[in-house]
């Protein structure tokens, strides 16, 4: 926080804030590059990114079995890496997202013809996927509007990538010993239900209204700066993550 | 990993979207508006009871040059206290820094909008005198718009008519400044920040652009950019479009519209959109003079008329003067015939 | 210039012209002169009565009111006097007449200067 923000009656965190992470590059940049390790680094955070909209792709598009959508999933991701898929893309043709679920579509078409689905190693672990806790998700997607197919992956992409960030929120508030940023966080912007005043969450964390308003802010700042490092690594260039992070947030990033 | 409704994901967005300030007085309600320099939400100043705008930049930082735009319109409206100009109230900064302005809430809707309504000359001629007046008191005070537009333009529920969005609007003694200080210092690299921008950089939005702006000298633009940039509006009231390059079309498409503006005002229509800025009115003011001569059924300094034209005028304008006079000369006729 | 002064002038000419019509009528032909210089005259005192009126008070309505039953009334006078053929033209002068108080009712209420306004 600037010094002019505290002049101006700004208010005082509390927490330490928590240093931003280094910028992260498109994710085409860092899998085209030379280091072996960080196109690894890179394509496990593609995976990470895309796993569930995927699989919820494929089961509700697809109309895969939870089994065979699972088995494409991780066969997809392994095959991609191997064949160098994404080294292919050309950002004057589509946006990255639809580019892999084009490849995605054509991936399960090709494996239809085959009988099974190959499992290959290729340097590349098995990935270790939350598949029943992305099965119990399709409850909610199974009324989705699937006549927009770019929609529904992005929406989905969206959702995992909150997911992701929500969860590095509460880890890193816990390793930095900052657990009640979190707690305010969750109790008030993840509750189920939006009418919860500050005034209440303060009553019920046993916290004043001022630290309340304070946590929230922060914890709010943090998530999306965490969002748009996530976003960053899933976006094929920079002008795409430029044009997403404008619409997811309405902010202007400087790649 | 914690599973995320589709309420809750709109819920972050919406919460991560807005705008953190650094003060409890104001809190934001809903977005608004977004355009490409700022976002507008309303909310609710806790000390007055009263719902407000809040401005903030969507620059990623502050300093940015997004930012100190934001800035800079503050600062500019915050100078120009006419009815036709919302009222700044506040500014402050966000929580990050960056800055933020609180203005007055307008409701009603854009002129884009309310396009509908403008069915008759008199209507049009009524909301354009109020853009016009408004951007004349810009002009008399030194500040050139450089984006106006039928968007930027908005019809009150009352009526008034407010024109917005100064976000790129010069300076023009701040430019003139900057120049000469340039031209001292031998600075070639002399940032017009404060005057709007470098050189080189377009600025406006196509069909409501000056040549000068289109061509990328938007740092340059004086007040007959304004001018044309109103003749634009209103060739868009009568046809609902953008107004052609060509002379030529200009004149077809204010001929083809229905109804079709007078002879004088698509003469003043035309010079307003003269390609070279010295052919058109030096000012706002100067357009208003002559859309004032126009309503009181006088000459106007953009059409040259012919005998005939100014005869027919002049029997238009003292039509009743000229009816009695006729009574009185058809009343002696019909005696002497009588007789 | 200010409002009686239009008015004025405005009847004055009218009056004369008005005067001046009555060649069409070979009976009174003779007098023309007379005539003129009396519908002038005549003219001259409407005009400057409308125009004080019309200086006094803002209202075309009003005005042209007055300028009608001011001009009517000087006109019945005129009328009122016999012709040399013994008879009265009525219709002839009161009627145009009354016109012609009309017009100087309208201009003065819409030209010059009135009592601290400017009116163009």
């Amino acid at each position: 926080m600037t010094s002019a923000a505290r002049a101006a009656g700004g208010l005082r965190y509390a927490c330490r804030v928590i240093p931003f992470p280094a910028t992260r590059r498109s994710v085409i940049e860092r899998i085209r590059g030379a280091d072996a390790e960080v196109r690894r680094t890179a394509f496990g955070d593609l995976a990470a990114g895309y796993w569930r909209p995927s699989y919820h792709y494929l089961r509700l598009h697809w109309r895969l079995t939870p089994e065979a959508a699972e088995d494409v999933v991780q066969a997809f991701f392994t095959v991609a890496f191997e064949k160098g898929y994404v080294e292919r893309y050309d950002p004057s043709k589509a946006k990255f997202r639809t580019f892999l679920r084009t490849c995605l579509d054509r991936f399960v078409q090709n494996t239809q013809k085959a009988e099974r689905a190959e499992k290959r190693g290729g340097g590349v672990d098995r990935l270790s996927l939350d598949f029943p806790g992305a099965e119990q998700a399709l409850a909610e997607l199974a009324a989705s509007d699937l006549r927009d197919l770019d929609r529904f992956f992005r929406d989905e992409m969206i959702r995992a990538l909150f997911e992701r960030a929500v969860d590095d929120l509460r880890r890193t508030c816990e390793e930095s010993g900052k657990a009640a940023l979190f707690r305010v966080f969750e109790r008030h912007d993840l509750a189920p239900s939006p009418d919860a005043s500050y005034a209440t969450v303060a009553r019920d964390l046993d916290l004043t209204v001022s630290q309340v308003t304070n946590y929230l802010h922060g914890a709010r700042r943090r998530f999306r700066e965490l969002a748009l490092g996530h976003l960053h690594s899933l976006c094929g260039t920079d002008e795409e993550y430029r044009l997403e992070a404008r619409e997811l947030f309405g902010v202007e990033v400087d790649p | 990993m914690t599973w995320l409704s589709n309420d809750l994901v709109e819920r972050l967005r919406d919460v991560a979207s807005r705008p953190e300030l650094a003060s409890d007085r104001y809190v934001i309600l809903r977005p608004i508006g977004r355009g490409g320099m700022g976002s507008v939400y309303a909310a609710r100043d806790e000390q007055l009871g009263r719902e407000v705008a809040i401005k903030v930049s969507n620059a990623a930082a502050p300093a940015d040059d997004l930012d100190q735009r934001l800035r800079q319109e503050a600062r500019v409206l915050a100078r120009l206290e006419h009815p036709g100009i919302v009222p700044v109230h506040d500014a402050g900064l966000l929580d990050d820094g960056r800055w933020f302005y609180v203005m007055k809430l307008v409701r009603g809707e854009t002129l884009a909008d309310h396009a509908a309504a403008l069915e008759h000359e008199a209507a049009r001629l009524v909301i354009f005198e109020r853009v016009a007046e408004t951007v004349a008191f810009a002009h008399a005070a030194g500040i050139v718009h450089r984006d106006l537009k039928p968007s930027n333009v908005m019809v009150g529920q009352f009526g008034e008519v407010l024109v917005l969005d100064w976000g790129v609007a010069r300076v023009l003694a701040r430019a003139e400044e900057e120049k000469a200080a340039s031209a001292r210092t031998t600075d070639r690299h002399s940032n017009n920040s404060m005057s709007g921008t470098s050189g080189g950089t377009r600025m406006g939005t196509a069909g409501f652009m000056a040549p000068e702006q289109a061509d990328g000298d938007s740092s340059n633009a004086g007040p007959p950019a304004d001018v044309y940039a109103l003749g634009a509006l209103f060739f868009w009231m009568w046809t609902g479009r953008a107004a052609p390059a060509d002379v030529n079309d200009i004149s077809r498409r204010l001929g083809a519209a229905s109804p079709a503006p007078s002879k004088r005002l698509a003469a003043i229509i035309r010079k307003c959109l003269s390609r070279a800025p010295t052919d058109r009115y030096a000012s706002a003011t100067e357009l208003m003079d002559d859309l004032a001569r126009y309503r009181q059924g006088s000459s106007v300094s953009a059409h040259r008329e012919t005998t005939m034209e100014r005869a027919g005028r002049w029997l238009v304008r003292y039509q009743t003067f000229v009816l009695l006079v006729l009574a009185y000369l058809v009343m002696r006729v019909a005696f002497a015939f009588l007789r | 210039m200010k409002k009686p002064v239009i008015g004025l002038l405005l009847g004055a000419v009218l009056g004369a012209f008005d005067g001046l019509t009555a060649l069409g009528t070979p009976e009174v032909a003779s007098e023309i002169v007379g005539i003129v210089i009396g519908s002038t005259i005549k003219g001259i005192v409407v005009g400057a009565l409308v125009g004080w009126y019309a200086y006094r008070v803002q209202s075309l309505s009003k005005g042209l009111l007055v300028g009608l039953v001011v001009a009517a009334f000087f006109a019945f006078l005129v009328a009122a006097i016999p012709q040399p053929n013994g008879h009265h033209y009525w219709v002839e002068i009161m009627l145009p007449g009354s016109i012609v108080g009309l017009i100087v009712g309208y201009a003065t209420q819409k030209f010059g200067q009135g009592r601290g306004i400017a009116v163009r």
